[in-house]
């Protein structure tokens, strides 16, 4: 009986308008975005080939020792991954500077083409968290109270089906009409996107893909039973809509958008001019401690030249820790309270499985604000490896200068070069799958949930549908 | 017999369930957003008040300084960097003030970001688009214009009261326009309520103070909304003109809102990157950095020759390799202004961005905030360069260990350090930049109604 049920229901489904137009519609957007952001990541790949060619030349150029401490650039390596999902990166490539000692110099790049930000880019999150959202409303805004105004849900029930089999063949002859047009559109797109020899998907990205295209295909449903639950719920089909749009424009078109403003009207961030300011503050009271002590020092040892005396060195030392971890205490407890916000809005945001939706497909797409952290841990840890090599190669010609008789030599003579071919090359990889499944895991647990309540919000109002 | 028609097609949108649910929409998302956004501006507002004042202090502080020198010194030191006022009206169109830098450095053209700015920010405000009075018009009102009026023709067809309507002596276009007056002011009524709740809040809590120029860019945002809502409604008209069934026409609409709404614009300025590229801006920086690079070689080697008259061909190097510089920057400014002429074009194939154009013109926050935001920040950097090299000018300044020397005595003036100012348009200005995109909603509006009459000229009542 459930076949039977199903095979009308898509069959009712296929033969309908709202399939001619979801089928127009998905490959119209699905095929223009794949073209349209796969050629941006072509521009965007000889962007990158040409800065990692120029910053090398510019290394490669150098030819003081000293200048290693004025550190590099390095480029982010492109991820496939933005030919579907643009992401939180503004940019598909990005030059930082790196410096020794944890300094990275990020331009802010504000000097763009100013239209851009006005306008969301039409990627695949985009697509199926928006426009196909409103699509699976549309396929099952009168799964019930259409077929109720019709008539033909009376005669379906006067055979011997019961009312939960009527409803999951519903579901699922529905469903698969309307994940048939996305599947089919979005194959297509993946064929365009390979099509070009620019981009040469691995293991990862390939599971990343299957891994996005499950998420969506999990949304899709959850948004579909919502609209089978509205018209379990109604007796007109037109009032079926008219709710499930309101309901729409509220959870996909207003909830995302405003609940970051909300939360921030309860949980504010300092502004990072009063944190820098704060922290100026603290440096200026400690270096006075430090002058303090130096004083108190020099009247103890009645010497004027106390830097030198081992004690002082080591307590010296010792300040200079806990000036750090002063500071260090400033830079955390702003970061906390920056978590603590984006915990919060995240969590009011989540009411509408957009935002679930949304940011689950950014991690996989490795392009949210887990993999931002791993980014900028690996320059962090660049960083170091180059402070480490600028150190050796300093020490190495503090040697090759050395004239025998303690004394050095510190910039070069005439013509001197710098070999620099064993200089430390940086490397980064994105996230590994398996972490950004592990990452998602909560989400895709919501979306889940949002599923079954649905589902059994419609089985429940189903269960008591009057069918006249 | 127009007024009776008028009538009855405002009471029969009142008394239905979706006029109460659309309105209760409305309201709170309207309401909701003037909210938020006010707020928000009350605390960059507030953030920037705060800032200036410090800067004023900080500037008394540096005059007071008695010894020159020291002045000079300080002067030195200190990164004055310009802060840029909020734009009152980001509060309704939001437009680029969140992606332009509130505050930039009067050394260096770029602003960097340390690791702890990269991550110390809330994503959630970059994932999705701020909730603002244009968002809320454009994208939700729009699709609520789409479902207040898809069934208005069709939908009395099915009914059979549209035969009944038709079989009074009453022509076509009296019916037409009574269903379009009508329709219009059941959204456009609830729609002027909120606006007008939201407008008291403002004003009440302190979120503004519109004087008389904004008061006018205020209400001429209003104009402008309203405007674009009654273009979406007279398409919905048309194509509930064009089909003979409700569900039809509600899917019809729908399929249009999604092309016209989330696609076109939105892929505009991508296809206008790819069609007119420009190159990246560090590309160009370093083509600068090389030119200046072979200028210095060039100067080096001539040093290096000493002879006579080799001062006049340093500096004809000089120029030269500066005005191989300018050209190179003219180069990107053209490409970088085709491009985005060619992005804003290709988006008004959707009314949504002559409706953002519009406002964002309007209200100080559009494409244009970004030219004269640029030129600004120019010449604010240059003006810190002039009163630096003046003071050089100006006397013998020698340096020794205990700072510069020989600075003259009056040589500082707390007003007369550059601010950072940011140009903006009077209101006239603004209104006849918009002045295209807001005639296009007006043939958009005049179109989708001559289409709708003919449709229903041609309509099979029965």
């Amino acid at each position: 009986m459930l076949l039977h049920i199903v095979r009308k229901e898509l069959l009712d489904q296929l033969l309908s308008l709202r399939f001619a137009i979801a089928c127009g519609v998905c490959l119209l957007v699905f095929l223009l975005s794949s073209i349209v952001l796969t050629r941006d990541y072509r521009e965007a790949l000889s962007t990158y080939n040409m800065n990692k060619v120029m910053h090398r030349n510019e290394l490669q150029q150098r030819t003081e020792v000293r200048s290693l401490f004025q550190g590099i650039t390095v480029d982010r390596p492109l991820n496939l991954m933005n030919t579907l999902v643009r992401g939180l990166p503004k940019e598909l490539t990005e030059s930082v500077r790196v410096q020794p000692g944890n300094q990275l110099d990020f331009p802010e790049g504000w000097e763009q083409n100013p239209v851009l930000p006005l306008f969301p880019s039409v990627d695949f999150v985009f697509i199926v968290g928006i426009i196909m959202s409103l699509l699976a409303l549309a396929f099952s805004y009168d799964a019930v109270s259409g077929e109720s105004e019709t008539g033909v849900l009376k005669l379906l029930m006067s055979y011997s089906a019961p009312r939960d089999i009527v409803l999951l063949g519903k579901w699922l002859g529905g469903y698969l009409a309307l994940i048939a047009p996305f599947v089919v559109s979005f194959v297509l797109a993946l064929i365009v996107i390979l099509l070009f020899p620019e981009v040469q998907p691995d293991a990862e990205s390939s599971l990343a893909i299957v891994a996005l295209f499950a998420l969506a295909l999990l949304y899709l449903a959850a948004i579909y039973s919502l609209g089978l639950f509205v018209s379990c719920r109604t007796h007109l089909a037109s009032t079926s809509i008219t709710v499930l749009l309101l309901v729409w424009v509220s959870l996909i078109l207003a909830v995302p958008n405003m609940a970051p403003y909300a939360v921030g009207q309860f949980v504010s961030i300092p502004s990072r001019d009063e944190m820098d300011r704060e922290k100026r503050a603290k440096q200026r009271e400690l270096s006075e401690k430090l002058q303090q002590i130096v004083k108190q020092e020099q009247d103890r040892l009645g010497t004027d030249n106390i830097w030198q005396v081992e004690s002082f060195k080591q307590k010296q030392e010792e300040m200079g820790e806990e000036f750090e971890a002063e500071i260090q205490k400033i830079e955390d407890s702003f970061q906390t309270k920056v978590d603590r916000q984006t915990r919060l809005s995240g969590v009011v945001a989540r009411i509408s499985p957009l935002t679930s939706f949304n940011m689950a497909a950014f991690d996989l797409a490795g392009a949210g604000i887990a993999q931002e952290q791993r980014w900028v841990a690996g320059l962090k840890a660049f960083s170091e490896t180059w402070q480490i090599y600028a150190n050796e190669k300093q020490q190495e010609f503090m040697e090759s200068r050395d004239d025998g008789q303690g004394n050095t030599f510190m910039t070069s003579r005439e013509g001197a070069t710098l070999d620099l071919s064993d200089a430390p090359r940086f490397s980064f990889s994105f996230s590994p799958i398996g972490d950004r499944l592990t990452e998602v895991y909560g989400d895709l647990l919501l979306l889940a949930l949002w599923n079954v309540f649905f589902f059994m919000l419609a089985y429940l109002s189903f269960l008591r549908y009057p069918i006249q | 017999m127009l007024l009776r028609l008028i009538r009855k097609e405002v009471l029969n949108n009142i008394l239905s369930f979706r006029f109460a649910v659309t309105y209760a929409l409305l309201f709170v998302l309207v309401l909701v957003s003037v909210f938020l956004m006010g707020n928000e501006h009350r605390d960059r507002m507030e953030r920037y008040t705060m800032e200036e004042a410090r800067f004023r202090d900080r500037l008394e502080e540096i005059a007071a300084i008695p010894d020159p020198g020291k002045q000079f010194q300080e002067v030195q030191r200190e990164d004055f960097s310009g802060l840029r006022r909020p734009a009152t009206l980001a509060i309704l169109a939001r437009g680029l003030e969140g992606s332009l830098p509130s505050r930039v450095s009067s050394q260096n053209r770029f602003t960097m970001r340390s690791s702890s700015d990269r991550l110390g920010r809330n994503v959630l405000f970059e994932v999705f688009q701020a909730p603002d009075f244009a968002y809320v018009v454009n994208i939700v009102i729009s699709l609520l214009a789409l479902l207040f009026v898809f069934d208005s023709v069709c939908g009395e067809k099915e009914q059979g009261t549209l035969k009944l309507l038709m079989a009074n002596s009453v022509p076509r276009d009296t019916v037409l326009l009574s269903k379009w007056i009508g329709g219009y002011l059941s959204i456009a009524a609830p729609f002027a309520v909120a606006v007008v709740t939201g407008y008291l809040y403002l004003s009440l809590s302190g979120a503004i103070e519109l004087d008389g120029d904004d008061a006018i860019r205020f209400a001429s945002i209003l104009g402008v909304s309203f405007l674009y809502i009654s273009a979406f409604f007279s398409l919905g008209l048309m194509i509930s003109t064009a089909t003979h069934r409700a569900a039809t026409a509600l899917l019809m609409s729908l399929l249009v809102w999604i092309v016209w709404i989330l696609v076109v614009p939105n892929l505009a300025p991508i296809v206008a990157r790819l069609t007119a590229p420009v190159p990246p801006r560090q590309v160009i920086d370093a083509e600068q950095r090389a030119i200046e690079r072979e200028a210095q070689l060039l100067q080096e080697a001539i040093r290096k020759r000493k002879v006579y008259g080799d001062a006049k061909e340093s500096e004809r190097i000089q120029q030269e390799s500066e005005q191989r510089k300018r050209k190179l920057e003219d180069f990107y400014k053209d490409r970088m202004a085709s491009q985005v002429s060619l992005s804003q074009n290709l988006a008004r194939l959707s009314p949504s961005a002559s409706y953002l154009f519009a406002v964002t013109r309007l209200a100080g926050t559009g494409p244009a905030l970004f030219a004269h935001f640029s030129a600004a920040v120019e010449r604010f950097q240059q003006e810190h360069q002039d009163l630096q090299r003046s003071v050089y000018e100006s006397g013998s300044i020698n340096w020794t260990r205990e700072g510069p020397q020989g600075v003259p005595e009056d040589w500082f003036d707390p007003d007369a350090v550059p601010r950072l100012q940011v140009f903006q348009e009077g209101v006239s200005e603004a209104f006849d930049a918009a002045l295209f995109d807001i005639l296009l909603l007006v043939v958009y509006n005049v179109l989708f109604f001559m289409l709708s009459y003919l449709f229903f000229l041609r309509y099979d009542v029965t």
